[in-house]
């Protein structure tokens, strides 16, 4: 009669467990922070680089690479600019001024300055901006005009109210400039295309001839896409279209010079400094109130922060004040968040109640109130993204990142790891909170 | 609907305020800005902005809680964002704005969404009382508010000390660059301490009265 084998029971360790899951995540994240500052060599040639993306003080690190500064937060260039007329007006120059930032900002540079000073104009660029070509289209007067094949001017850039670009067709290198004209502008045009009927009219700037098409119809809705451009030209003339006319011609005025930081004093890594400063504080408070929970609170604050840089670097949203306001306006909701589960932990836990029993029920209640704040600032954040008003949607898209990581964080990976130090270090309530009832954890 | 005498004290100002930064921008003295930003600011997107971040608030108010609740944080982010903008409009003529007004401004929402939901949330869980008798609305309005102002002070100082550290670094155009932010933190303060708990009570007890 043969005996029934005993099967081994395999007990598992879940301080082993817990142990290895923590060092395994702590080991993610300094090798992502140490990625983050020194960036790495992805070839032996150096054709493929991570650039780092952690802003760090000094020269020595290439992060401004990848987070590239605006003229806000970092040296700039300056280019002075003086009317080619001798004599102008303070108001002409004052207009001047408001079209060169209206082309500036329709460019997407919107950290840069403007400024009118002993009858020049004093424009301030990112370093990392071409200079020659913004130039170029910051001198030119931007002077529209619609005229007939013997050159008779019958409709000018006033009369446009609207003007875009996109594809002509399917090739992807045919691009054509969009135009939406006012009614005196949408009559005028109706008429003479009605007029010019299989002859063109031509499109000028400045004078010079940059379009002929040919008129198939009479265009009558009051809009045209005029086809035949490439896409810089067709962008350059639509965002000159949308600024309006200088009211004088420009020339530049001596050579472009470096210049500081227009938001900061002099030393620009200051900054840098500051923040880190107040990061220290945060951490340092988490840590006195909540102790071996503040640590594991502090570690995912500084996971978020890495990230968010590090997406923000990805879809280049450049190292402005937009930026950072996004990056930690986001991280204050998570401060927020672990706060408000702490303190529910701590609540319970002087009741009595076990750590992991505490732990539980505060992500079960407070922190339904964090989920909520999330949840309601992301579908806002996506609201704006949709809506597409310019600076707003560059603010909303690094702030709704942000959440989406601080959510992951806050209610995936801290619960996790706070789970694991329980298992590792024990339920000791004198370890989670300050001041609290010590309770041991059977 | 009746609201606690304080509260709408803190109502009236608040729209004093606003009104009077709307008359000093319409004559042309409010909204300075510095760099020649003023060129990129434009109105209508900030209005649709704030019009959306109130829509949205109130049909998730609505979904999450109660039509009290949705009223309550509609409020809140209407009172707030004009405050913000009006302080800004106020405060902007001594340090100068900047074309991150109407983004920065929209930051402010964090403030308003943290100050504002766990109160409303609190005071829900207060009313209904769960094991032992629930409170009166204004009782668990306050009551609400009171035990979450440890949170909000913490809060709150946390984000100055993140300002404290841009101002710091800056000059007197980082100022008035982060200006929103501040006001945005100031507005939530005042509407989730002295407004919008007793906003939400007064509309929780006309929807008893109503039953």
């Amino acid at each position: 009669m043969t005996k029934k084998p005993q099967s081994k029971k395999v007990t598992v360790n879940r301080k082993a467990i817990a142990a290895v899951t923590l060092v395994i995540a702590l080991a993610l994240t300094v090798v992502f922070v140490t990625l983050g500052v020194t960036g790495r060599k992805m070839d032996a040639q150096g054709l493929y680089n991570l650039l780092p993306w952690l802003p760090t003080p000094g020269e020595n690190y290439n992060w401004r690479q990848a987070l590239v500064p605006g003229a806000g937060l970092d040296e700039g260039v300056l280019t002075t600019l003086k009317p080619v007329s001798e004599e102008v007006k303070e108001e002409d120059l004052q207009t001047a001024a408001k079209v060169l930032m209206k082309r500036l900002s329709d460019f997407g540079w919107s950290d840069t300055a403007v400024e009118v000073k002993d009858n020049q104009l004093l424009i301030t660029l990112p370093k990392s901006a071409d200079v020659n070509y913004l130039k170029n289209i910051l001198t030119a007067k931007g002077e529209f005009t619609f005229t007939t094949p013997e050159g008779e001017v019958f409709m000018t850039g006033e009369n446009v109210t609207q003007a875009g670009f996109g594809y002509a067709d399917q090739s992807g290198t045919n691009i054509a400039l969009s135009l939406m004209f006012d009614g005196t502008g949408k009559e005028a045009f109706a008429t003479k295309s009605t007029e010019l009927s299989g002859q063109s009219i031509s499109l000028r700037r400045d004078g010079v001839v940059i379009t002929s098409p040919s008129i198939g119809e009479p265009i009558t809705q009051g809009t045209v896409s005029i086809p035949g451009f490439t896409l810089d030209a067709a962008r350059e003339n639509a965002v000159l279209l949308r600024s309006g006319a200088l009211p004088f011609a420009l020339t530049q005025e001596g050579e472009s010079v470096p210049t500081k930081a227009l938001l900061l004093n002099d030393q620009k890594d200051l900054l840098i400094y500051a923040l880190a400063a107040v990061l220290a504080l945060i951490a340092v408070y988490l840590l006195v109130r909540f102790r071996l929970g503040g640590l594991v609170a502090v570690w995912m604050l500084l996971v978020q922060l890495a990230l968010s840089y590090f997406f923000a670097a990805l879809i280049g949203a450049g190292y402005t004040v937009l930026t950072l306001s996004a990056i930690y306006a986001a991280l204050l909701v998570s401060f927020f968040a672990v706060v408000n589960l702490f303190i529910g932990i701590r609540d319970d836990a002087r009741q009595g109640r076990s750590v992991r029993q505490a732990l539980k029920d505060s992500y079960a209640t407070r922190g339904h109130a964090s989920l909520d704040v999330y949840a309601g600032l992301l579908l806002l954040a996506v609201v704006f993204i949709m809506m597409d008003q310019g600076i707003i949607r560059i603010f909303a898209e690094v702030f709704a990142l942000g959440l989406l990581l601080g959510l992951i964080i806050m209610h995936l990976l801290l619960r996790l790891l706070l789970n694991e130090t329980i298992h590792l270090f024990g339920g000791k309530t004198g370890l989670y909170a300050a001041n609290a009832t010590q309770k041991r954890e059977d | 609907m009746r609201m606690q005498k304080s509260a709408l004290n803190t109502l009236i100002l608040s729209i004093l305020i606003i009104l009077g930064a709307l008359v000093l921008t319409l004559v042309g003295q409010g909204m300075r800005f510095s760099f020649g930003a003023e060129a990129t600011m434009q109105y209508m997107p900030l209005v649709w902005a704030i019009l959306a971040a109130v829509g949205v608030s109130f049909v998730f108010g609505w979904v999450r809680y109660s039509l009290a609740g949705a009223i309550t944080l509609a409020a809140a982010v209407l009172h707030d964002q004009l405050l913000s903008l009006a302080l800004c409009a106020i405060i902007g003529l001594a340090f100068g704005l900047s074309s991150y007004l109407p983004a920065l401004l929209m930051a402010g929402l964090v403030a308003t969404y943290a100050f504002t939901i766990p109160q409303i949330r609190t005071a829900r869980v207060l009313v209904r009382g769960g094991s032992s008798r629930g409170l009166a609305r204004d009782e668990a309005a306050s009551e609400s508010r009171n035990q979450h102002r440890p949170l909000k002070m913490v809060v709150a100082l946390a984000a100055l000390l993140i300002l404290a550290a841009f101002i710091i670094s800056g000059n007197k155009h980082m100022i008035g660059a982060v200006l929103p932010l501040f006001t945005g933190l100031l507005s939530a303060v005042v509407s989730s301490c002295l407004i919008t708990p007793f906003i939400w009570a007064a509309l929780a007890t006309r929807k008893m009265n109503k039953k």
